[in-house]
């Protein structure tokens, strides 16, 4: 097996493993000392209800579990912002559990026909083509592409083989690789996540594969954190919009967070949903592939349909593995913050 | 409040006040308002509100009693126009010997209260008011009830000397979205109030300070509140967090409550007049009324969306038009709709788009199998034809029936129902084909229709650019303050006119009507209900 810088397999954690080994420190009060929070000319101290929810959010990304559902509520005075924060916790949590990987078998299973973006490890010569197939030649296997868009026009419509052995010179992605400016921001949120997890692989936001999918009024979540930004440690601050390297769902471009309406295209893998608001609530059936759920509530909103709905989730939850899940909680929340969390099978 | 507060510090206050809210029952001593509220109890009892004209007495009754118990106006106010109101109670109780000593009662209260130049309420908030500290703002809650609430003329806030600007109105959602205030006085027991948006106010850290201001016998009832289901990882980590409740008197006996929940109801019987239940009426169709502050008022399907346009009513990008659900719209929104003049908007869109296009028989050929349906109508029912497609595993509701023949829906979406509603229309020998063309014959039609309904978003898209296009000329800038109802028109070919109406209550409700009276708008203007 080769590796390749690009690929990745996304979440690797096939077995109860929770990813708290890097995350250890950043509890809440931790994120509290090396995060500020910036407004105009103005600078805040993160307030224990935000550096709670940044906690929640990557709790709920750390903690993966086999054959297992974690549904996580939280209700709040408001949802402000707090979709945000979680949303951020989220993407800390998946840099601290990436595990480079190898492409190649990846690859091989990727469908005939699947679209498919590659290009030279230095980021030139952009390809987009369709998968062929694998074939084996004497000891070598080869991956068949049809190109489709490509710098030189005659090569398009030719096809191309790359020999396995040669697979590590480029750089293949399920999602189009971002544009130039929008590289220089995935690097700046890169850098300053790099702040908060210790030894951040430089791979990981270059890897394929969302952290999340945030289930929003996406007009609203863009709006509630315009002009806000985020300084860690002694760098320089960066947007929160920035930060999250997100992308609308039905876009295939590269992100690290998928961000999408309730009405909108929800379709796809992730490690969580967050699921902002009643709305966002109600699509939870059709999220039946995502493992764990976080969903936020203003308590306005947490109304007799949903407790009932989160009643019957208590009534099958088990209580197998909460030694575990309970390790790294902190002793107390702020007040304002109600969690609670189930644990099911996933069917 | 600090005029540097954003969306972050407005948020932080609100965890700042859910620390350790406070509601305190200032129970005041006024014996001709303790009077008054046992009298009209004792009135209210004897009327049979299923009885029009002693229902109209016991509305009438409700305002004058909820003028008095409502306002912070001085009693002698004319805008309060007790007299004028106690007029009118006595005419309309005439016929009814056995109100006589209760109505005297009444009289005798509220004849000396319209020559009150004080009123007790009014002297709290006044005093309150004074000693709030400099930067904090005082919030009273004036959505009292639905439609304009008795005692509350709407420059009340304007009518306290010596305020200084420091008392906020607070009537919607939308006044409390810029600014988390230090106290909010309730004006009374509020029992006519929207309940979510009391529980909102009360529950959802807006003030850290609640004072209600009660009369002897009115009572507050503050909506519960449920919590999570516990579970057994965040057990026993969690700050709990109840509304601690103060009282400085304790109260009397409930006299209010039967009457306030009729008035509740009657109020919404009174506009819309619509049933709660569509056991009599399977094909009504589930909806919720939305009254507007220009006294105008309409049905919407109660999982159906509105347009809406933002707070400010700044409408810079397309963004700033956004689809609310009909469960989702708040007292104080801005919503946007087509004027009754302009049914087809999307029919001339969608002729536009099929006009530049190849296909202009994409319509024709979408539709043409409807004929077909309403021939078998006249000898089937609706009923039959849904059991039909139930046989053939295709289950329908008869409603959807009733709409596919119409106009206004273009057919199944779902193309197996399609599919086996043209094999059923042949089978009939609606469709003189044979088995051998009915593959294609679906196909075709299938095809169009999806096309048909392309066109139509398309034609969406494009009136909402057209729509976008004349909202920006009007509120782009930003200058231009959205009235409580604005007229648009759209230029171009369809002479679209366009209403932006301000959401004044909405029954939470869900009421049944007939499909023609969602978005059909009534004129309330002299609807008795709305004063």
């Amino acid at each position: 097996m080769v590796s390749g810088e690009a690929d990745s397999v996304r979440h690797p954690e096939s077995q109860f493993e929770p990813k708290v080994g890097k995350l250890k420190n950043l509890l809440p009060d931790d994120i509290r000392q090396r995060v500020s929070i910036l407004y105009g000319d103005h600078t805040y101290s993160v307030p224990d209800w935000a550096a709670t929810l940044i906690y929640l959010g990557s709790w709920v990304r750390s903690n993966s579990i086999a054959d297992k559902r974690l549904i996580v509520a939280i209700v709040l005075p408001t949802r402000e912002l707090a979709a945000a924060f979680a949303a951020i916790g989220c993407l800390i949590a998946g840099a601290s559990a990436f595990e480079d990987a190898l492409s190649w078998p990846k690859f091989k299973s990727l469908p005939t026909g699947r679209e498919v973006f590659w290009s030279l490890r230095d980021g030139t010569d952009r390809y987009r083509g369709k998968i062929l197939g694998v074939e084996e030649r004497g000891n070598s296997e080869f991956i068949s592409l049809c190109v489709s868009k490509a710098p030189r026009r005659k090569v398009i419509g030719t096809t191309l083989q790359i020999n396995r052995r040669y697979f590590e010179g480029y750089r293949f992605t399920e999602e189009a690789p971002p544009t130039r400016p929008k590289t220089e921001l995935f690097n700046a949120a890169k850098q300053a996540l790099g702040r908060l997890v210790e030894n951040l692989n430089p791979k990981w936001v270059w890897a394929d594969g969302a952290e999340g999918l945030l289930v929003t009024s996406v007009a609203t979540f863009e709006n509630s954190i315009k002009g806000l930004s985020l300084s860690i440690g002694e760098r320089g601050p960066i947007a929160i919009s920035d930060l999250l390297c997100s992308a609308r769902n039905r876009d295939q471009s590269h992100s690290k967070l998928r961000i999408e309406h309730p009405r909108g295209a929800l379709a796809g893998d992730f490690p969580v949903a967050i699921l902002d608001g009643p709305n966002a609530f109600l699509v939870h059936e059709h999220l039946a592939k995502i493992p764990n759920l976080l969903v936020i509530l203003d308590r306005s909103e947490y109304q007799q349909d949903i407790h009932d709905v989160l009643l019957s989730l208590r009534s099958i939850s088990c209580d197998s593995h909460n030694d575990d899940l309970q390790e790294s909680i902190p002793g107390t929340f702020p007040a304002g913050v109600e969690v609670a969390a189930y644990l099911i099978d996933h069917q | 409040m600090n005029t540097a507060e954003n969306c972050f510090t407005r948020t932080s206050r609100i965890y700042e006040n859910i620390r350790r809210p406070c509601l305190t029952r200032h129970e005041i001593e006024f014996p001709p308002a303790s009077r008054l509220i046992r009298a009209s109890a004792r009135l209210f009892q004897i009327l049979d509100r299923d009885e029009p004209i002693q229902a109209e007495i016991s509305r009438q009754l409700w305002v004058l009693r909820s003028t008095i118990l409502f306002t912070i106006l001085p009693f002698d106010h004319p805008a309060l126009n007790l007299r004028q109101q106690l007029v009118e109670l006595e005419n309309a109780c005439g016929g009814l010997p056995n109100a006589t000593p209760f109505l005297e009662s009444i009289k005798h209260e509220v004849s000396g209260l319209a020559s009150l130049a004080r009123n007790p309420k009014r002297e709290w908030l006044l005093n309150a008011s004074s000693e709030a500290s400099m930067d904090g703002l005082l919030g009273i809650l004036s959505a009292l009830s639905a439609g304009r609430a008795p005692g509350w003329p709407p420059s009340v806030p304007d009518l306290i000397p010596g305020a200084n600007g420091r008392i906020v109105s607070i009537g919607s959602r939308k006044d409390l979205a810029s600014s988390v205030l230090e106290t909010i006085v309730l004006p009374c027991a509020c029992r006519n109030a929207p309940p979510s948006f009391l529980f909102y106010l009360l529950h959802c850290g807006w003030a850290s300070r609640f004072v209600a201001l009660l009369y002897t016998g009115e009572t507050l009832h503050v909506p519960k509140r449920l919590a999570l289901p516990t579970d057994r990882i965040f057990e026993g980590r969690l700050t709990r967090i109840v509304l601690e409740q103060e009282r400085s008197v304790i109260a009397t006996d409930d006299l209010q409550s039967g009457v306030d929940d009729w008035i509740n109801e009657a109020f919404w019987q009174g506009l819309h007049g619509a049933a709660r239940a569509n056991t009599n009426f399977p094909d009504h169709l589930p909806a919720n009324y939305v009254l507007f502050s220009d006294g105008t008022g309409a049905f919407f399907h109660e999982r159906g969306s509105v347009l809406s346009l933002p707070e400010n009513g700044v409408v810079a990008r397309e963004g700033d038009l956004s689809s609310i659900p009909v469960d989702g719209i708040q007292e104080g929104d801005l919503v946007v709709l087509r004027s009754g003049a302009s049914g087809l908007l999307l029919d001339e869109a969608s002729d536009r788009i099929l006009g530049s296009s190849e296909n202009e028989n994409l319509f024709d050929m979408a539709t043409d199998w409807k004929d077909a349906l309403d021939a078998l109508l006249v000898t089937h029912s609706r009923e039959e034809v849904a059991q039909a497609l139930a046989a053939r595993g295709a289950p329908t509701r008869a409603a959807s029936i009733h709409q596919w023949v119409g106009p206004d829906v273009l057919g199944p979406g779902s193309e197996h129902v399609f599919r086996e509603l043209i094999a059923l229309l042949a089978e009939k020998g609606k469709i003189p084909i044979g088995c051998t063309e009915l593959k294609s014959y679906t196909d075709i039609r299938w095809k169009s229709l999806q096309g048909l309904r392309s066109v139509r978003q398309k034609a969406g898209n494009l009136i909402r650019h057209e729509l976008f296009k004349a909202l920006f000329n009007r509120f782009g800038t930003g200058t231009c303050r959205v009235a409580d109802r604005e007229c648009i028109h759209i230029e171009g070919d369809t002479e679209t006119e366009l209403l932006v109406l301000r959401v004044s209550s909405v029954d939470r409700n869900v009421a049944y009507v007939p499909p023609s009276r969602i978005g059909q708008m009534d004129d309330l203007k002299e609807n008795r209900w709305l004063g």
